[in-house]
Parts: structure tokens; sequence; C-alpha cells
């Protein structure tokens, strides 16, 4: 008898975990953690192994979850991932060349804390203590006409400097917004990062304009 | 003693309840068979059923016997197993419904089988000369293996595409279905030759992509601009995702048309 109900409890067990399985296939394959879900899409974007050096989560409660970012490094690229609330939709792998001459500036994806744009600064020069960015914004006839300069003090976090931007009344929404939604290097505007030691010394400065 | 405390006294350590049922309907007609013989023999009912009782033995050492013998715990993951599977059907089955139209998307598009063909916007494409090429490559954990490759002419244009398909048993992970898997790189030829997506090189031929997925494959459809039949290469080189490897294409075997 307790053969028999050996038999038929491995017989369901077996036929319970392969309809799970189907059903976690058609549910777009969840998994539970942040760390997992950013793996999980370099591997199959290919990018290679990386380090982690940078994670934020925001305060504001977005779709039954807060908006997590991370920022992790390899050896040829930087990858921000956002994801909130439903991962299997709102989950976000950006991949940026690494600068190789130098620190390289990505944008995270998404606004945070409201009308905020978030910019970090990977692989700074190590003694550097402060950073700069300074953002020119050109002039623009489609979006928001004028043009814009503004600088930030960048927050040294760990091995990053973060950078935000926020709606003033110099900066207009638009600009923040089309920033926090700035995927690929080719669409960051004009900048200049500066990174300075201790005694305000000029360490390293790295721009995209020509 | 009476029968039905007989019986209960010998059952009362098997814990799982179908178990104890199953012994006490089994035990029940020993003490049937038994009470019988001694009723033929002459014996008044509650005679006949206290000597069938008495040689049934202790009840209590019989209940301990039976007892160790049916431990619950396969009855019990029987039981727990049986409403997990029906669980189970049941999300699957309304995750099946609600899927339904996302799931018949998964089927690849034809791929060109004759010498004429439409794109999906209705333009006519005529394929020229086709390709099965060989060789396969591991980046990451997928297989990329090219099954075809053809050339094709519009109204205006010549076009060398190449079909690439990327395996994995890992269905939870299969390759990203991204077409900047290939855009976001710049595809070189045996001829020397170089395309590109415009938004990445502007001063090279022009590359398009159309990627699709299935379970466990995920399929890219290159797109070299050629200058004319006379440029088709040797072999295309197709960098594919973002850590610089690259699966090489040869072009030179089995000509299918």
């Amino acid at each position: 008898m307790e053969r028999r109900h050996r038999l038929r409890a491995v017989r369901n067990l077996i036929a319970a975990a392969l309809l799970l399985a189907v059903f976690w296939w058609l549910y777009s394959c969840p998994l539970p953690t942040r760390e997992m879900r950013l793996r999980r899409s370099e591997r199959q974007l290919l990018v290679g192994e990386s380090d982690i050096v940078f994670s934020y989560e925001s305060g504001i409660r977005v779709e039954r979850g807060s908006l997590v970012m991370l920022v992790s490094v390899g050896e040829r690229t930087v990858q921000t991932c956002s994801d909130y609330g439903d991962t299997r939709v709102n989950h976000r792998l950006e991949v940026w060349p690494k600068n190789p001459a130098g620190a390289t500036l990505v944008a995270l994806y998404g606004e945070i804390e409201g009308l905020t744009a978030g910019l970090v600064a990977v692989e700074p020069p190590a003694s550097a203590e402060r950073a700069v960015l300074t953002i020119y914004w050109p002039f623009d006839i489609w979006f928001d006409g004028e043009e814009v300069v503004v600088t930030a003090e960048g927050e040294r976090k760990g091995e990053v400097f973060l950078f935000w931007m926020e709606t003033t009344e110099d900066v207009p929404y638009n600009k923040i917004l089309r920033l926090s939604r700035t995927t690929r290097v080719s669409d960051l505007p004009p900048y200049t990062l500066e990174f300075f030691s201790g005694d305000g010394a000029l360490l390293e400065t790295v721009t995209n304009m020509a | 003693m009476n029968a039905e405390h007989w019986l209960y006294l010998a059952t009362t350590e098997i814990r799982f309840p179908p178990d104890q049922k199953a012994v006490r309907r089994e035990l029940e007609s020993h003490l049937e068979d038994k009470k019988a013989a001694y009723l033929a023999q002459g014996r008044t009912l509650f005679e006949a059923e206290k000597a069938a009782t008495e040689d049934m033995g202790d009840p209590e050492e019989l209940a301990k016997e039976l007892g160790r013998i049916h431990r619950p715990w396969w009855g019990y993951i029987w039981r727990a197993s049986k409403v997990l599977l029906i669980l189970a059907i049941i999300m699957t089955a309304v995750e099946l419904w609600t899927n339904k139209d996302d799931l018949s998307r998964l089927s690849r598009p034809e791929l060109p089988a004759g010498e004429t063909y439409r794109t999906e916007n209705g333009q006519e494409r005529t394929v020229l000369e086709r390709w099965r090429p060989t060789g396969a490559k591991r980046l990451g954990g997928y297989r990329f293996t090219s099954p075809m490759a053809w050339l094709e002419q519009t109204e205006t244009w010549y076009y060398l595409v190449v079909c690439l398909r990327a395996d994995t048993w890992r269905f939870w992970e299969p390759c990203s279905d991204s077409p900047w898997m290939i855009l976001n790189n710049v595809v070189s030829d045996s001829q020397g030759a170089e395309y590109a997506w415009p938004e990445v090189r502007q001063d090279c031929g022009y590359l398009s992509c159309e990627t699709w997925r299935e379970p466990f494959t995920t399929w890219y459809l290159a797109s070299l601009n050629l200058p004319g039949p006379e440029a088709v290469p040797e072999w295309v080189d197709i960098p594919i995702g973002y850590g610089g490897a690259s699966v090489r294409v040869n072009l030179e075997r089995e000509v299918l048309a």
C-alpha cells in the first residue's frame, strides 16, 4: 500500500512539475531577484561577465513595487538595468559601450523620484573625490527651444559617481524626460565630465563634444 | 469481544484514513469468514463472533504492528500531490487560454522556398540563388547555425539575406530577439565590404535585421544591401550581441538553386 502511494505521489509530482514549468514559461519565466534578472538579460544579449557597481532603489512606489536600478560593468560594456512592479513587462537592460580611455557616463532609464533624471559615471579615477558634470543642451526647435547649460555635482556612491538632473525654472521638463529615456551613447546631450582630487586638482576630463 | 470493537482497536494506530479503511475492510472479511465457519459448527451468533475475534489475536498488538507498517507520510504526500496536480492543470489551462494569441505568433514566417515570394508589406522579391551554409558556433549558452542564405532582388536593390538561428535547451532564457543583437555591430565579408545600420555607421553598405522567437530558438534574418549579384562574398562575418563575438557564414557550399 505504501509502495502504491509512493508511486502515485511521485507520478503526480512529476506531472505537476512539468505543468508548472509550462505555466512558468507561459508566464514569461519570472525570476525572483533583480540580480538574477540582470544576469539573465546579460546572458541573452551575450554581454559577457560583469560586476555590479551600483544599485539604487527609488523611494517612490510604482505599480506594486519600487523602481530599482542596477549598473554593472563588464570588459567592454556598461549595463544599466531598471525594473519595477511586474518585471515581466517593466524590466529593461541597456548596454552602453565602455569608454576605453577613462570614465563612462551612462543614463539610468526612467524618471526617478518624480521629475529627476539620474546619470552615473563608472570607473572614475581612483583618487577622484569630486566630480562635476556639465550638460550643454543645444537649441532644439522640435522640443523646447532654448539652449540650456546645467552643472551638477556628483555624489560618490562606492565605485561610481551619481548625478541628479532636476527640472527647474531653467531646465524644462521635456529635457529631463528625454534624458531619462536615453538608451544610447549617441543620444546623450553634449556633456563634459570632470574629476578632481581632494586638493582640487583636475584628474580627468571626459567629453562627447568634438 | 464484539467484532466492531475488535476492528476499531486493531486499526486505531493506522493514521492515514484511506489505509485505515482498506485494512479494516480486509480484517472484517477475515472475521466474517471465521464467524461463518463457527456458525456452521452450530454455535450461536454471539459465540461465533467471540471465538472469531479470539482467533484473530490481540487487537492492540496487531494495531501496533499495523501502525508501524502503514506510515502515513507517503499517503499524505500522495494526497497533497493530487491537489498540486489539479492546481497545476488549472493554472496552465488558464494561462494557455489567455496566451493563445501570443502562442499563435510563435510559428516562424515562411522562408522563401520558391523563386519569388512576397514580404509582409506586400513587396515582391525574386530569389536568384540560395545556399545552405555549413558550420556552427557556440556563443554563451547558445548554438548558432545558419540554415539558409539567399540572394534576392527587388525592383531596385539586391539583398544577400543570411538566416541565423540561436538554439538553447534553456527555455527560460532564449537568446535576445532584439534586432540590435545584429544592428549594433558592423558586418564584414570576404570581399572587404562592410555593412551597418545607418544609425551605427553611414559610410558603408546598408544592413537591416528581422528577428523572431520560438520556445528554444531565436531567429535572425540579416539583410545586406549588395551593389549587384557579382558582389556575393564567399563568407560573411556577423558579429552578434555586445560581447564582440561573431559567427562566420560560409556561402561557398551547397548552392541550392
